[in-house]
Protein backbone atom coordinates (compact mmCIF):
# COMPACT_ATOMS: atom_id res chain seq x y z
CA UNK A 1 0.00 0.00 0.00
CA UNK A 2 1.52 3.28 -1.10
CA UNK A 3 1.35 5.86 1.72
CA UNK A 4 2.98 8.98 0.35
CA UNK A 5 5.29 10.18 -2.37
CA UNK A 6 8.39 12.23 -1.72
CA UNK A 7 9.93 14.33 -4.46
CA UNK A 8 13.58 15.20 -4.18
CA UNK A 9 16.77 15.34 -6.15
CA UNK A 10 19.62 12.93 -5.71
CA UNK A 11 22.85 11.47 -7.04
CA UNK A 12 22.71 7.81 -8.06
CA UNK A 13 25.42 5.91 -6.20
CA UNK A 14 24.93 2.29 -7.23
CA UNK A 15 22.37 -0.32 -8.19
CA UNK A 16 21.95 -4.05 -7.97
CA UNK A 17 19.68 -6.25 -10.10
CA UNK A 18 16.80 -7.94 -8.35
CA UNK A 19 14.08 -10.26 -9.63
CA UNK A 20 13.31 -10.57 -13.33
CA UNK A 21 13.76 -6.97 -14.46
CA UNK A 22 13.99 -4.74 -11.37
CA UNK A 23 16.80 -2.83 -9.73
CA UNK A 24 17.48 -1.68 -6.20
CA UNK A 25 19.01 1.76 -6.48
CA UNK A 26 20.97 3.68 -3.85
CA UNK A 27 21.00 7.49 -4.02
CA UNK A 28 22.13 10.36 -1.84
CA UNK A 29 19.62 13.18 -1.51
CA UNK A 30 19.86 16.51 0.32
CA UNK A 31 16.49 16.24 2.05
CA UNK A 32 16.25 12.60 3.19
CA UNK A 33 19.85 11.40 3.07
CA UNK A 34 20.44 7.95 1.70
CA UNK A 35 17.61 6.50 -0.39
CA UNK A 36 17.41 2.80 -1.12
CA UNK A 37 14.49 2.06 -3.38
CA UNK A 38 13.36 -0.39 -6.01
CA UNK A 39 12.89 0.66 -9.64
CA UNK A 40 10.38 -1.77 -11.13
CA UNK A 41 11.18 -2.93 -14.66
CA UNK A 42 14.32 -0.74 -14.84
CA UNK A 43 16.29 -3.48 -16.60
CA UNK A 44 13.83 -3.83 -19.47
CA UNK A 45 15.03 -2.21 -22.73
CA UNK A 46 11.85 -0.13 -22.96
CA UNK A 47 12.03 1.05 -19.35
CA UNK A 48 11.38 4.76 -18.84
CA UNK A 49 13.63 4.76 -15.79
CA UNK A 50 16.58 2.50 -16.58
CA UNK A 51 18.80 4.98 -18.41
CA UNK A 52 18.28 7.70 -15.81
CA UNK A 53 19.27 5.49 -12.90
CA UNK A 54 22.90 5.02 -13.89
CA UNK A 55 25.48 5.64 -11.17
CA UNK A 56 27.05 9.14 -11.19
CA UNK A 57 23.86 10.79 -12.46
CA UNK A 58 22.09 13.72 -10.81
CA UNK A 59 18.36 13.13 -11.00
CA UNK A 60 14.97 14.45 -9.99
CA UNK A 61 13.15 11.59 -8.38
CA UNK A 62 9.78 10.62 -6.85
CA UNK A 63 9.89 7.92 -4.21
CA UNK A 64 6.80 6.20 -2.83
CA UNK A 65 7.04 5.11 0.78
CA UNK A 66 5.70 1.59 1.20
CA UNK A 67 5.59 -0.81 4.13
CA UNK A 68 8.57 -2.71 2.77
CA UNK A 69 11.17 -1.20 0.44
CA UNK A 70 10.50 2.25 -1.07
CA UNK A 71 9.60 2.41 -4.73
CA UNK A 72 10.81 4.82 -7.40
CA UNK A 73 7.83 6.08 -9.37
CA UNK A 74 9.41 8.76 -11.56
CA UNK A 75 12.92 9.80 -12.46
CA UNK A 76 14.45 12.41 -14.72
CA UNK A 77 18.10 13.26 -15.37
CA UNK A 78 19.36 16.71 -14.33
CA UNK A 79 23.00 16.04 -15.22
CA UNK A 80 24.65 12.89 -16.49
CA UNK A 81 28.38 13.80 -16.00
CA UNK A 82 29.35 12.36 -19.34
CA UNK A 83 33.04 13.34 -19.15
CA UNK A 84 33.45 11.21 -16.02
CA UNK A 85 31.70 8.19 -17.46
CA UNK A 86 33.93 8.24 -20.51
CA UNK A 87 37.25 8.37 -18.68
CA UNK A 88 38.29 5.39 -16.59
CA UNK A 89 40.51 7.41 -14.24
CA UNK A 90 37.81 10.00 -13.49
CA UNK A 91 35.30 7.18 -13.11
CA UNK A 92 37.48 5.44 -10.53
CA UNK A 93 37.77 8.71 -8.54
CA UNK A 94 34.02 9.34 -8.73
CA UNK A 95 33.32 5.77 -7.56
CA UNK A 96 35.63 6.28 -4.59
CA UNK A 97 34.17 9.60 -3.46
CA UNK A 98 30.63 8.28 -3.91
CA UNK A 99 31.32 5.19 -1.79
CA UNK A 100 32.94 7.41 0.82
CA UNK A 101 29.96 9.80 0.87
CA UNK A 102 27.54 6.88 1.12
CA UNK A 103 29.40 5.55 4.16
CA UNK A 104 28.82 8.81 6.03
CA UNK A 105 25.16 9.37 5.09
CA UNK A 106 22.21 7.81 6.94
CA UNK A 107 18.72 7.00 5.66
CA UNK A 108 15.88 9.43 6.51
CA UNK A 109 18.31 12.06 7.77
CA UNK A 110 18.95 15.41 6.11
CA UNK A 111 22.32 15.45 4.31
CA UNK A 112 22.32 18.78 2.54
CA UNK A 113 25.96 19.63 3.27
CA UNK A 114 27.32 16.25 2.18
CA UNK A 115 25.09 16.23 -0.90
CA UNK A 116 26.38 19.68 -1.90
CA UNK A 117 29.99 18.63 -1.29
CA UNK A 118 29.52 15.50 -3.39
CA UNK A 119 27.83 17.43 -6.17
CA UNK A 120 30.52 20.12 -6.11
CA UNK A 121 33.31 17.52 -6.20
CA UNK A 122 31.80 15.51 -9.06
CA UNK A 123 31.19 18.71 -11.03
CA UNK A 124 34.78 19.83 -10.38
CA UNK A 125 36.08 16.40 -11.34
CA UNK A 126 34.98 17.04 -14.91
CA UNK A 127 37.11 20.17 -15.19
CA UNK A 128 39.67 20.05 -12.39
CA UNK A 129 43.19 19.43 -13.62
CA UNK A 130 44.38 18.62 -10.07
CA UNK A 131 42.41 15.44 -9.36
CA UNK A 132 44.72 14.30 -6.55
CA UNK A 133 44.02 17.46 -4.58
CA UNK A 134 40.31 17.11 -5.33
CA UNK A 135 40.29 13.71 -3.61
CA UNK A 136 42.04 15.16 -0.54
CA UNK A 137 39.69 18.16 -0.57
CA UNK A 138 36.67 15.84 -0.59
CA UNK A 139 37.99 13.51 2.12
CA UNK A 140 38.95 16.30 4.53
CA UNK A 141 35.79 18.38 4.01
CA UNK A 142 33.60 15.26 4.31
CA UNK A 143 35.14 14.36 7.66
CA UNK A 144 34.64 17.91 8.93
CA UNK A 145 30.99 17.89 7.87
CA UNK A 146 30.39 14.49 9.46
CA UNK A 147 31.74 15.48 12.87
CA UNK A 148 35.18 13.89 12.44
CA UNK A 149 37.19 17.02 11.64
CA UNK A 150 40.85 16.21 12.19
CA UNK A 151 42.04 18.42 15.07
CA UNK A 152 45.14 20.23 13.78
CA UNK A 153 45.36 23.33 16.00
CA UNK A 154 45.33 22.04 19.56
CA UNK A 155 46.33 18.72 21.17
CA UNK A 156 43.31 16.45 20.74
CA UNK A 157 43.86 15.00 24.23
CA UNK A 158 44.87 17.83 26.61
CA UNK A 159 43.81 20.81 24.52
CA UNK A 160 46.99 22.91 24.66
CA UNK A 161 47.70 25.01 21.60
CA UNK A 162 50.43 23.42 19.48
CA UNK A 163 53.43 25.52 18.50
CA UNK A 164 54.61 25.01 14.89
CA UNK A 165 56.46 21.70 14.55
CA UNK A 166 56.12 18.03 13.74
CA UNK A 167 53.54 16.02 15.72
CA UNK A 168 51.93 12.60 15.83
CA UNK A 169 48.34 12.14 14.66
CA UNK A 170 46.17 9.80 16.72
CA UNK A 171 43.26 8.05 14.97
CA UNK A 172 41.55 7.37 18.29
CA UNK A 173 41.70 10.97 19.49
CA UNK A 174 40.96 12.30 16.00
CA UNK A 175 43.82 14.75 15.79
CA UNK A 176 47.35 15.77 16.68
CA UNK A 177 48.91 14.94 20.05
CA UNK A 178 51.35 17.18 21.92
CA UNK A 179 54.71 15.64 22.78
CA UNK A 180 53.65 14.94 26.38
CA UNK A 181 50.41 13.21 25.41
CA UNK A 182 52.28 11.16 22.78
CA UNK A 183 54.35 9.68 25.62
CA UNK A 184 51.28 8.87 27.72
CA UNK A 185 48.87 7.55 25.07
CA UNK A 186 49.57 4.38 23.14
CA UNK A 187 47.22 4.46 20.16
CA UNK A 188 47.65 4.16 16.41
CA UNK A 189 49.63 7.21 15.34
CA UNK A 190 51.36 8.61 12.29
CA UNK A 191 54.12 11.20 12.36
CA UNK A 192 53.21 14.36 10.46
CA UNK A 193 55.74 16.93 9.28
CA UNK A 194 55.13 20.63 9.74
CA UNK A 195 54.32 20.95 6.03
CA UNK A 196 51.68 18.21 6.13
CA UNK A 197 50.05 19.80 9.17
CA UNK A 198 49.97 23.18 7.43
CA UNK A 199 48.54 21.59 4.31
CA UNK A 200 45.69 19.81 6.11
CA UNK A 201 44.81 23.06 7.92
CA UNK A 202 44.87 24.88 4.58
CA UNK A 203 42.50 22.33 2.98
CA UNK A 204 40.16 22.54 5.99
CA UNK A 205 39.83 26.29 5.67
CA UNK A 206 40.09 27.09 1.97
CA UNK A 207 37.93 26.72 -1.11
CA UNK A 208 38.95 24.34 -3.87
CA UNK A 209 40.00 27.17 -6.22
CA UNK A 210 43.02 27.88 -4.00
CA UNK A 211 43.70 24.25 -3.11
CA UNK A 212 43.81 23.22 -6.78
CA UNK A 213 46.83 25.46 -7.32
CA UNK A 214 48.97 23.39 -4.96
CA UNK A 215 51.46 20.99 -6.44
CA UNK A 216 52.70 18.49 -3.87
CA UNK A 217 55.91 16.52 -3.71
CA UNK A 218 55.52 12.74 -3.67
CA UNK A 219 56.72 12.63 -0.04
CA UNK A 220 54.16 15.13 1.16
CA UNK A 221 51.45 13.45 -0.90
CA UNK A 222 52.32 10.06 0.65
CA UNK A 223 52.39 11.42 4.20
CA UNK A 224 48.95 12.99 3.96
CA UNK A 225 47.55 9.96 2.13
CA UNK A 226 48.68 7.67 4.98
CA UNK A 227 47.09 9.78 7.69
CA UNK A 228 43.82 10.56 5.93
CA UNK A 229 43.25 7.03 4.57
CA UNK A 230 44.19 5.53 7.93
CA UNK A 231 41.85 7.88 9.78
CA UNK A 232 38.96 7.12 7.38
CA UNK A 233 39.55 3.40 7.78
CA UNK A 234 39.61 3.82 11.57
CA UNK A 235 36.29 5.75 11.56
CA UNK A 236 34.49 3.41 9.17
CA UNK A 237 36.13 0.25 10.51
CA UNK A 238 36.29 -1.20 6.98
CA UNK A 239 38.22 -1.00 3.73
CA UNK A 240 36.47 0.87 0.94
CA UNK A 241 35.81 -1.41 -2.04
CA UNK A 242 36.57 1.29 -4.57
CA UNK A 243 39.97 2.25 -3.12
CA UNK A 244 41.97 -0.63 -4.60
CA UNK A 245 40.43 0.03 -8.03
CA UNK A 246 41.29 3.73 -7.78
CA UNK A 247 44.89 2.88 -6.83
CA UNK A 248 45.17 0.41 -9.73
CA UNK A 249 43.82 2.83 -12.34
CA UNK A 250 45.86 5.76 -10.93
CA UNK A 251 49.02 3.67 -11.30
CA UNK A 252 48.13 2.64 -14.85
CA UNK A 253 47.13 6.16 -15.85
CA UNK A 254 50.52 7.44 -14.70
CA UNK A 255 52.21 5.05 -17.11
CA UNK A 256 49.75 5.40 -19.94
CA UNK A 257 49.44 8.12 -22.55
CA UNK A 258 45.71 8.53 -22.07
CA UNK A 259 42.85 6.88 -20.25
CA UNK A 260 40.22 8.35 -22.56
CA UNK A 261 37.75 5.96 -24.05
CA UNK A 262 36.94 5.48 -27.69
CA UNK A 263 33.29 4.89 -26.86
CA UNK B 1 6.00 -22.06 5.37
CA UNK B 2 9.49 -23.56 5.32
CA UNK B 3 9.47 -24.07 9.08
CA UNK B 4 5.89 -25.36 9.29
CA UNK B 5 5.94 -28.23 11.79
CA UNK B 6 2.91 -29.90 10.20
CA UNK B 7 4.76 -30.40 6.87
CA UNK B 8 6.97 -33.43 6.40
CA UNK B 9 10.76 -33.14 6.40
CA UNK B 10 11.11 -33.81 2.66
CA UNK B 11 8.59 -31.06 1.88
CA UNK B 12 10.35 -28.45 4.05
CA UNK B 13 13.66 -29.52 2.53
CA UNK B 14 12.43 -28.98 -1.05
CA UNK B 15 10.87 -25.63 -0.09
CA UNK B 16 14.23 -24.57 1.30
CA UNK B 17 16.02 -25.67 -1.88
CA UNK B 18 13.58 -23.79 -4.15
CA UNK B 19 13.91 -20.64 -2.01
CA UNK B 20 17.61 -20.50 -2.84
CA UNK B 21 16.82 -19.92 -6.55
CA UNK B 22 16.94 -16.34 -7.87
CA UNK B 23 13.55 -14.63 -7.91
CA UNK B 24 11.87 -17.36 -5.84
CA UNK B 25 10.54 -16.22 -2.47
CA UNK B 26 9.20 -18.47 0.31
CA UNK B 27 5.62 -18.38 -1.05
CA UNK B 28 6.62 -19.34 -4.60
CA UNK B 29 8.89 -22.06 -3.19
CA UNK B 30 5.98 -23.46 -1.24
CA UNK B 31 3.70 -23.39 -4.30
CA UNK B 32 6.30 -25.14 -6.48
CA UNK B 33 6.86 -27.80 -3.82
CA UNK B 34 3.17 -28.66 -3.46
CA UNK B 35 2.94 -28.71 -7.26
CA UNK B 36 5.77 -31.27 -7.30
CA UNK B 37 3.86 -33.40 -4.75
CA UNK B 38 0.96 -33.67 -7.21
CA UNK B 39 3.19 -34.17 -10.28
CA UNK B 40 3.58 -37.72 -11.69
CA UNK B 41 6.75 -39.41 -10.50
CA UNK B 42 8.30 -39.62 -14.01
CA UNK B 43 7.98 -35.88 -14.56
CA UNK B 44 9.54 -35.07 -11.20
CA UNK B 45 12.38 -37.50 -11.81
CA UNK B 46 13.08 -36.14 -15.26
CA UNK B 47 13.48 -32.68 -13.71
CA UNK B 48 15.86 -33.98 -11.07
CA UNK B 49 17.80 -35.95 -13.73
CA UNK B 50 18.04 -32.88 -15.96
CA UNK B 51 19.55 -30.91 -13.08
CA UNK B 52 22.12 -33.59 -12.18
CA UNK B 53 23.01 -34.11 -15.85
CA UNK B 54 23.56 -30.36 -16.18
CA UNK B 55 25.95 -30.30 -13.24
CA UNK B 56 27.81 -33.40 -14.43
CA UNK B 57 28.23 -32.49 -18.09
CA UNK B 58 28.48 -28.72 -18.23
CA UNK B 59 31.92 -27.18 -17.94
CA UNK B 60 33.66 -23.95 -18.83
CA UNK B 61 35.47 -23.81 -22.20
CA UNK B 62 39.22 -23.64 -21.59
CA UNK B 63 39.59 -21.08 -24.41
CA UNK B 64 36.64 -18.67 -24.32
CA UNK B 65 35.05 -19.55 -20.93
CA UNK B 66 31.66 -20.14 -22.50
CA UNK B 67 29.60 -22.91 -20.89
CA UNK B 68 29.87 -26.10 -22.90
CA UNK B 69 29.75 -29.88 -22.75
CA UNK B 70 33.10 -30.26 -24.50
CA UNK B 71 36.19 -28.17 -24.01
CA UNK B 72 37.21 -26.39 -26.24
CA UNK B 73 33.61 -25.52 -27.17
CA UNK B 74 32.15 -25.98 -30.68
CA UNK B 75 32.93 -22.35 -31.60
CA UNK B 76 36.58 -22.43 -30.49
CA UNK B 77 37.21 -25.79 -32.20
CA UNK B 78 35.36 -24.89 -35.44
CA UNK B 79 37.50 -24.58 -38.60
CA UNK B 80 35.09 -22.20 -40.31
CA UNK B 81 35.24 -19.40 -37.71
CA UNK B 82 37.24 -16.25 -38.34
CA UNK B 83 40.02 -16.35 -35.71
CA UNK B 84 41.15 -12.79 -36.41
CA UNK B 85 38.14 -11.32 -34.57
CA UNK B 86 37.16 -11.80 -30.94
CA UNK B 87 33.87 -10.59 -29.51
CA UNK B 88 34.10 -9.92 -25.77
CA UNK B 89 30.90 -10.48 -23.77
CA UNK B 90 30.01 -10.32 -20.08
CA UNK B 91 28.06 -13.57 -19.69
CA UNK B 92 27.51 -16.82 -21.64
CA UNK B 93 23.89 -15.75 -22.21
CA UNK B 94 25.13 -12.68 -24.17
CA UNK B 95 27.09 -14.99 -26.46
CA UNK B 96 23.94 -17.00 -27.19
CA UNK B 97 22.04 -13.83 -28.14
CA UNK B 98 24.77 -12.60 -30.51
CA UNK B 99 25.16 -16.07 -32.01
CA UNK B 100 21.41 -16.20 -32.64
CA UNK B 101 21.61 -13.15 -34.94
CA UNK B 102 23.71 -15.24 -37.37
CA UNK B 103 25.71 -12.23 -38.60
CA UNK B 104 28.90 -12.81 -36.63
CA UNK B 105 31.40 -15.50 -37.55
CA UNK B 106 34.39 -14.76 -35.30
CA UNK B 107 35.39 -16.07 -31.88
CA UNK B 108 34.07 -15.06 -28.48
CA UNK B 109 35.50 -14.44 -25.04
CA UNK B 110 33.31 -14.54 -21.93
CA UNK B 111 34.56 -12.31 -19.09
CA UNK B 112 32.23 -13.80 -16.48
CA UNK B 113 31.27 -10.41 -15.08
CA UNK B 114 32.10 -6.72 -15.30
CA UNK B 115 34.33 -4.29 -13.44
CA UNK B 116 32.21 -2.81 -10.67
CA UNK B 117 34.27 -0.80 -8.17
CA UNK B 118 31.22 -0.10 -5.98
CA UNK B 119 30.76 -3.84 -5.50
CA UNK B 120 34.46 -4.57 -5.10
CA UNK B 121 34.86 -6.32 -8.49
CA UNK B 122 38.13 -5.33 -10.12
CA UNK B 123 39.77 -6.51 -13.38
CA UNK B 124 41.60 -9.29 -11.50
CA UNK B 125 38.25 -10.99 -10.74
CA UNK B 126 37.45 -11.36 -14.47
CA UNK B 127 38.94 -13.36 -17.36
CA UNK B 128 40.80 -10.32 -18.71
CA UNK B 129 44.38 -11.64 -18.47
CA UNK B 130 43.22 -14.76 -20.32
CA UNK B 131 41.67 -12.51 -22.99
CA UNK B 132 44.94 -10.64 -23.56
CA UNK B 133 46.86 -13.93 -23.79
CA UNK B 134 44.42 -15.24 -26.41
CA UNK B 135 44.56 -12.02 -28.43
CA UNK B 136 48.34 -12.27 -28.73
CA UNK B 137 48.54 -16.02 -29.34
CA UNK B 138 45.80 -15.94 -32.02
CA UNK B 139 47.15 -12.73 -33.59
CA UNK B 140 43.73 -11.14 -33.47
CA UNK B 141 43.14 -8.09 -35.68
CA UNK B 142 39.89 -6.75 -34.19
CA UNK B 143 38.40 -7.01 -30.71
CA UNK B 144 34.68 -6.24 -30.52
CA UNK B 145 33.76 -5.05 -27.03
CA UNK B 146 30.16 -6.22 -26.59
CA UNK B 147 29.71 -5.43 -22.91
CA UNK B 148 26.39 -3.93 -21.79
CA UNK B 149 25.98 -0.17 -22.27
CA UNK B 150 25.84 0.23 -18.49
CA UNK B 151 28.38 2.18 -16.45
CA UNK B 152 30.07 -1.05 -15.35
CA UNK B 153 30.04 -2.51 -18.88
CA UNK B 154 31.57 0.64 -20.31
CA UNK B 155 34.20 0.79 -17.57
CA UNK B 156 35.19 -2.76 -18.47
CA UNK B 157 35.41 -1.88 -22.17
CA UNK B 158 37.48 1.20 -21.39
CA UNK B 159 39.86 -0.84 -19.27
CA UNK B 160 40.39 -3.41 -22.04
CA UNK B 161 40.61 -0.72 -24.70
CA UNK B 162 43.26 1.24 -22.76
CA UNK B 163 45.48 -1.81 -22.74
CA UNK B 164 44.86 -2.88 -26.34
CA UNK B 165 45.24 0.58 -27.87
CA UNK B 166 48.75 0.77 -26.41
CA UNK B 167 49.48 -2.53 -28.15
CA UNK B 168 48.02 -1.14 -31.40
CA UNK B 169 45.21 -3.67 -31.58
CA UNK B 170 41.99 -2.46 -33.18
CA UNK B 171 38.96 -2.36 -30.87
CA UNK B 172 35.32 -1.59 -31.60
CA UNK B 173 32.12 -1.32 -29.57
CA UNK B 174 28.53 -2.12 -30.44
CA UNK B 175 26.50 0.93 -31.53
CA UNK B 176 24.92 2.89 -28.69
CA UNK B 177 21.58 4.66 -28.98
CA UNK B 178 17.86 4.09 -29.17
CA UNK B 179 16.48 0.60 -29.00
CA UNK B 180 13.78 -0.43 -31.49
CA UNK B 181 10.30 0.37 -30.12
CA UNK B 182 11.57 2.79 -27.48
CA UNK B 183 10.23 6.27 -26.82
CA UNK B 184 12.35 9.36 -27.55
CA UNK B 185 10.45 11.32 -24.89
CA UNK B 186 11.59 9.04 -22.08
CA UNK B 187 15.15 8.51 -23.28
CA UNK B 188 17.93 9.76 -21.02
CA UNK B 189 20.38 12.44 -22.21
CA UNK B 190 23.42 10.19 -22.51
CA UNK B 191 21.62 7.69 -24.74
CA UNK B 192 20.37 10.55 -26.93
CA UNK B 193 23.88 11.99 -27.22
CA UNK B 194 25.20 8.59 -28.28
CA UNK B 195 22.32 8.14 -30.72
CA UNK B 196 23.08 11.52 -32.32
CA UNK B 197 26.80 10.80 -32.49
CA UNK B 198 26.18 7.41 -34.05
CA UNK B 199 23.56 8.61 -36.57
CA UNK B 200 23.61 7.10 -40.05
CA UNK B 201 23.17 8.89 -43.37
CA UNK B 202 20.27 7.53 -45.35
CA UNK B 203 21.41 8.65 -48.79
Amino acid sequence: MIKNIQKTEGIVIKHIPIGEADRIVTLISPSIGKIRAVARGARKPKSKMGGHLTPITRVKISVAKTKTIDQITEVETIESFREIKEDLYLLSIASYIMELAESFVQEDTEAKQIFNLLLQSITLLQIAPNTKMLIKFFEIKLMSQSGFKPEMIICSECGIILVPGSYKFSFESGGLLCHQCTQKIHTLTNQLSINSIKLIRFIQNEKFGKIAKLNLTDDLQGEIENVISGYIKYILDKDLKTKSFLDLIAKQTKNSISSKSLL
Amino acid sequence: MANDKSASKSITNLIEQFSKLPGIGPKSAQRLTYYMVKTPKEQALSLSNAISELKEKILSCSECFNITEESPCYICSSQSRDTSTICVVEQPIDLIHIERTGVYNGLYHVLNGVISPMHGIGPESLKITELFQRIFSLQVIEVILATNPSLEGEATSMYINNFLSEKKIKTSVLARGLSIGSDLEYTDDLTLVRALEGRKFLN
